[in-house]
């Protein structure tokens, strides 16, 4: 049996996390089917070295998971890309949809490490450091690329949307 | 108002609302079997190779062919195209000279199983080998496209390298990664530089820039403390015993291209930077752009790419290729400059645009285009005056991580005819056609013998 095979630690993992991972990864890739996929993949990557991380696997799958969408993005250079999606349809009208739309807008005009950095720090709450640690960069990489991406979206964002945005 | 964790918690909810149920039993089984996966396709690989070599006269005399040694020529010139390799191609072992691109390869081995290897294109000779490279990480995850570093001359190849640490291992992410390392194409020689630490170390960037490499690691603690000090964009030089920190605006090394000793990089929206040694030019363009860009070697104009759909963090679809004339020999101190953007090729024109790579000469840029449908599939050259384009080398059908590679000079080089890598059986196989041939001719013999009492 498959099921039986499959460590309990996975699965109260996969069960409990996964929503938060979901919201990462579409956070970083803009699209549910990829968000999906993303997630997929990086739980499947992380099996091999399941058993040395399962006291505390989330730094270690958050890690693959934001790298495998950096390659991702650098993979569609030079192989196939995934077929034809159907475009998402839009979430039904609510209070501040639209300044969801621009904040989702401004988001996708971010590098990809740029907007990871927003996800992480601003999403996922993680400390500088631990953003660093994430995307393999220096601490102060982090908080330049940071105050960028805040600037950017700052300036898609009318004044009183970001009048709260201060820490880098 | 709100704050902006609440606008991308609000933003990222539309994620889980549709979304299927989890499968941990799913993800679970797909992990254990990823190495059983790559084992049958090695041995399908294998099966096909056997009816190839059964056809083709005295094929594993063809893998015994010798590389040649490091040709006299400096200059790089340029494949006219990019093939996949066996998993069975001969690692060099003479120094193969400067390289036109390196790209990765599986390479297979006896117990059926396979690791990650670097294949070089040698300039000289155009043939393919699996380079050697001391503390590679054979076994490792491609690192997101800072695995392996080809300076413009192709003459050096950087790569992390793998060694103890002082203190307990930290394997979270892979390694233990301590150092890097340089090979010396033409020499073989090999530099290993040692990075201090303690658990380990977690690499993120490594490109070159002229005869500077520019790198970007932290340092990892133990795999129950907190999160390393990362290291800061750092430049070495060969011969230099340790990396020196760069103190400019720290660029992110990321869709990153060189020319001259000038890093090139697109960091997305309507800005490219110009970054050297010395300090970094910011270009504000009047469009956006997506993938990287590239200068022409007289500075004078660059290339980039559009971006085709602001509703896509990265598009799939294939993109404009654009140029913008900005100030030669400006420096690099810290000012911005504007420019105006020139679409050249458009989708519609019928080229297919995926990402510029860098420049043939002043007037021509190279950009990587989908053919059939197929991204990466070739490289055309691009008229930066009229936009006609004119296809250059045919890209690799398949490749591993990092992908192909071409050393920055080699654009610019003189295109050659590539010969094909030899395709050597698996030699598991061959041993077993010999067991085998052995087995029928002793069962005949027996049968016969038999037949003969009866």
């Amino acid at each position: 049996m498959r099921g039986s095979e499959t460590p309990a630690s996975f699965t109260d993992y996969v069960h409990a996390r996964r929503p938060a991972l979901l919201r990462t990864a579409y956070l970083l890739c803009g699209d549910l089917h990829d968000a999906e996929d993303l997630v997929q993949v990086a739980l499947t990557k992380v099996v091999p070295r399941w058993r040395r991380n399962e006291d505390d696997p989330e730094p270690y799958v958050r890690t693959v998971l934001v790298r495998e969408n950096v390659t991702r993005h650098r993979r569609r250079r030079w192989r196939e890309v995934p077929a034809e999606r159907v475009p998402e349809t839009a979430s039904a009208p609510s209070e501040g949809a639209e300044d969801l739309l621009v904040l989702d807008q401004a988001l996708r005009g971010l590098a990809p490490r740029q907007r990871a950095v927003v996800v992480l720090r601003y999403l996922d709450d993680l400390s500088v450091e631990q953003t660093a640690e994430v995307l393999g960069v220096s601490p102060g990489t982090v908080k330049s690329q940071a105050s960028d991406a805040l600037r950017r979206l700052r300036s898609a964002l009318p004044d009183d949307r970001t009048s709260d945005w201060t820490r880098v | 108002m709100t704050d902006l964790h609440e606008q991308l918690t609000r933003l990222a909810d539309r994620s889980t609302a549709d979304a299927a149920a989890p499968d941990p039993d799913g993800a679970w089984s797909r992990g254990r079997s990823r190495q059983r996966a790559q084992r049958l396709s090695a041995v399908a690989v294998a099966a096909a190779l056997v009816v190839a070599g059964v056809l083709a006269a005295a094929p594993w005399q063809r893998a015994e062919r010798e590389i040649a040694p490091a040709g006299a020529s400096d200059a790089l010139r340029l494949p006219d195209a990019f093939h996949d390799v066996s998993p069975w191609l001969p690692a060099t072992e003479e120094p193969i000279g400067p390289l036109s691109a390196v790209l990765g390869g599986y390479r297979g081995d006896w117990t059926g199983g396979g690791t990650n290897g670097i294949v070089g294109v040698s300039s000289t000779t155009g043939e393919y080998a699996f380079l050697d490279l001391p503390g590679w990480d054979d076994g490792g995850a491609s690192l997101g496209g800072s695995d392996v570093a080809l300076s413009p001359d192709g003459r050096h190849l950087a790569w992390w390298s793998l060694g103890s640490p002082s203190g307990e291992p930290n394997t979270t992410t892979g390694g233990p990664f301590t150092g890097f390392a340089v090979l010396d194409t033409s020499t073989g020689d090999v530099e290993r530089v040692a990075i201090e630490t303690e658990h380990g170390i977690n690499p993120s960037s490594i490109v070159w820039g002229a005869d500077v490499l520019w790198l970007e690691w932290s340092q990892l603690q133990d795999v129950r403390g907190g999160y390393g000090v990362g290291s800061g964009v750092q430049t070495w030089r060969v011969g230099d015993t340790e990396p020196t920190a760069y103190d400019g605006r720290q660029p992110l090394l990321f869709d990153t291209t060189a020319t001259g000793g000038l890093l090139v990089e697109s960091t997305g929206g309507r800005q490219v930077d110009l970054v050297s040694p010395e300090g970094s030019r910011r270009v504000q363009v009047d469009q956006r752009l997506e993938g990287p860009a590239a200068l022409n070697p007289a500075g004078d104009l660059l290339a980039v790419t559009l971006d085709p759909d602001r509703a896509a963090m990265v598009s799939d679809e294939p993109r404009s290729v654009a140029v913008a004339e900005v100030e030669a020999d400006a420096g690099t101190d810290t000012g911005t400059d504007g420019a105006t953007l020139r679409t050249l090729t458009t989708p519609e024109d019928g080229l297919e645009a995926v990402e510029v790579v860098g420049w043939r000469d002043d007037e021509h840029l190279v950009v990587l285009a989908r053919r059939d449908g197929v991204p990466g599939a070739v490289y055309v050259s691009v008229d930066a005056s009229t936009g006609e384009t004119e296809p250059l080398v045919q890209g690799s059908p398949t490749s591993y991580a990092p992908g192909v590679v071409v050393a920055e000079d080699a654009w610019q080089g003189v295109l050659f005819d590539a010969p094909e890598p030899p395709s050597p059986m698996d030699p598991r196989l061959q041993w077993g056609l010999v067991a085998g041939v052995l087995l029928l001719g002793g069962l005949a013999l027996v049968v016969g013998r038999r037949r003969a009492r009866v």
